[in-house]
Order: structure tokens, then C-alpha cells, then sequence
């Protein structure tokens, strides 16, 4: 578990959103209309060459590692820093209340949401990610 | 939250992703955790692992001509 928590978004990109992965080598990342997110298996610099088979000119991407990044230098870094990796081992208490089902034709509403409360960038095609349920409130 | 200066609108885009409060220090240690982690602490009952990750906003080079 811990070796997920090191390398979460590998860890997402080859299981349950392993479907949505876009793959070359030992580099993983989700479509550019979803998320800037991606992922090496191991942060070598032949990782970092699969990697720019998957990014175009001038985008910038995210990458989250358990330790500092020795990056290539065919690459530049934009910003590093240390976040926080939150944990919960207590279990939740589900909503009292079921679950609606999203479609597409719910797609705007959830952007206007995101606009509003800025979660981080997300596009249209983000609903495959953040998934298909939604309590109303 | 930000230096003035930032790094573009990608990085801004991605920052709320991580915390936008969770602005390290030069040695990114763990001391100083900022205003969103502890609100997440307190309404999720959420604590933050011992080990932080590395949040690096990359780019590829290219040279020109």
C-alpha cells in the first residue's frame, strides 16, 4: 500500500483508471482534455524520453514523487515543492441519501461547478474520471 | 499564496490539485503545514501522511531552428 501512496498516480493510471491511461515505456499520464497528471515507474532518464513521446510542445504537466527529481536536461521544471499526502484509516460514514447518476448532459453543470469552487483543472472529458455520482444537495 | 512573478496559468490551474496553502519552504521540510491541510484534517478526519511528495510542474525543452 505504502508503494502507492509513493507513486499515486502511477499506481491510479494502471488500475482502475488504466483505461483513460495514455502509455509509452515506463511513462503513464491522463489524456490532456482530463487532467496534466502523469507518472513514471521509475524516474530514469529513459522514463523521461517515454514520457515526452506522450507530452506536446509547451505543455506543462505534473508529476508527484517520493523524493526530489533529478530531471533530464531536455526538460524544465516550472515549480517543485513538498505537499501533504492525505491519509484517512478511519472508515466514513456513507450519505444518508442515494447517489444520482451523472451523464454527459450533466457535463456543463459540472463545469460550472468546478469553475466556481476551483478544484483544479479539469476538462469535459474529466466527468470519466470524477466519477458518474453525485448527491444532490 | 503566490510568489509575484508565477509560473503561468498551468501552474496556478494546478495548484488547488495539491493545496494551494501548502506552500513549502526552501528546505520543504515538514514543518509548517498550511491552512488547507488542516482544514481538510479537521472536516475529513483526514491526517497527513509522515512522508510528503514531490509536486514538480515539468516541461519539455525544445531547441529552436
Amino acid at each position: 500500500m505504502l508503494e502507492s501512496l509513493d507513486n499515486p498516480i502511477w499506481f491510479a493510471l494502471t488500475t482502475e483508471h488504466r483505461i483513460l491511461a495514455r502509455s509509452h515505456g515506463h511513462a503513464r499520464r491522463y489524456p490532456p482534455d482530463v487532467s496534466p497528471l502523469a507518472a513514471l515507474l521509475h524516474p530514469t532518464n529513459d522514463a523521461f524520453a517515454d514520457l515526452r513521446r506522450l507530452v506536446s510542445p509547451g505543455e506543462h504537466i505534473a508529476l508527484f514523487t517520493a523524493s526530489p527529481l533529478d530531471v533530464p536536461g531536455d526538460w524544465h521544471v516550472d515549480r517543485s515543492r513538498w505537499i501533504d499526502q492525505m491519509i484517512c484509516e478511519a472508515s466514513l460514514e456513507p450519505p444518508h441519501v442515494p447517489p444520482v447518476v451523472l451523464g454527459t448532459t450533466d457535463v456543463p453543470e459540472m463545469l460550472a461547478l468546478t469553475a466556481a469552487t476551483d478544484p483544479g483543472q479539469l476538462g469535459g472529458a474529466a466527468l470519466n474520471v470524477c466519477g458518474r455520482w453525485s448527491w444532490d444537495s | 499564496m503566490f510568489a509575484a512573478g508565477g509560473h503561468g496559468i498551468a501552474e496556478l490551474q494546478l495548484d488547488p490539485l495539491v493545496g494551494a496553502d501548502d506552500e513549502d519552504g526552501a528546505d520543504g521540510g515538514v514543518g509548517g503545514r498550511g491552512a488547507f491541510t488542516k482544514a481538510f484534517k479537521k472536516i475529513m478526519g483526514c491526517s497527513p501522511r509522515q512522508h510528503r511528495l514531490r509536486h514538480d510542474s515539468v516541461s519539455p525543452a525544445y531547441s529552436e531552428g
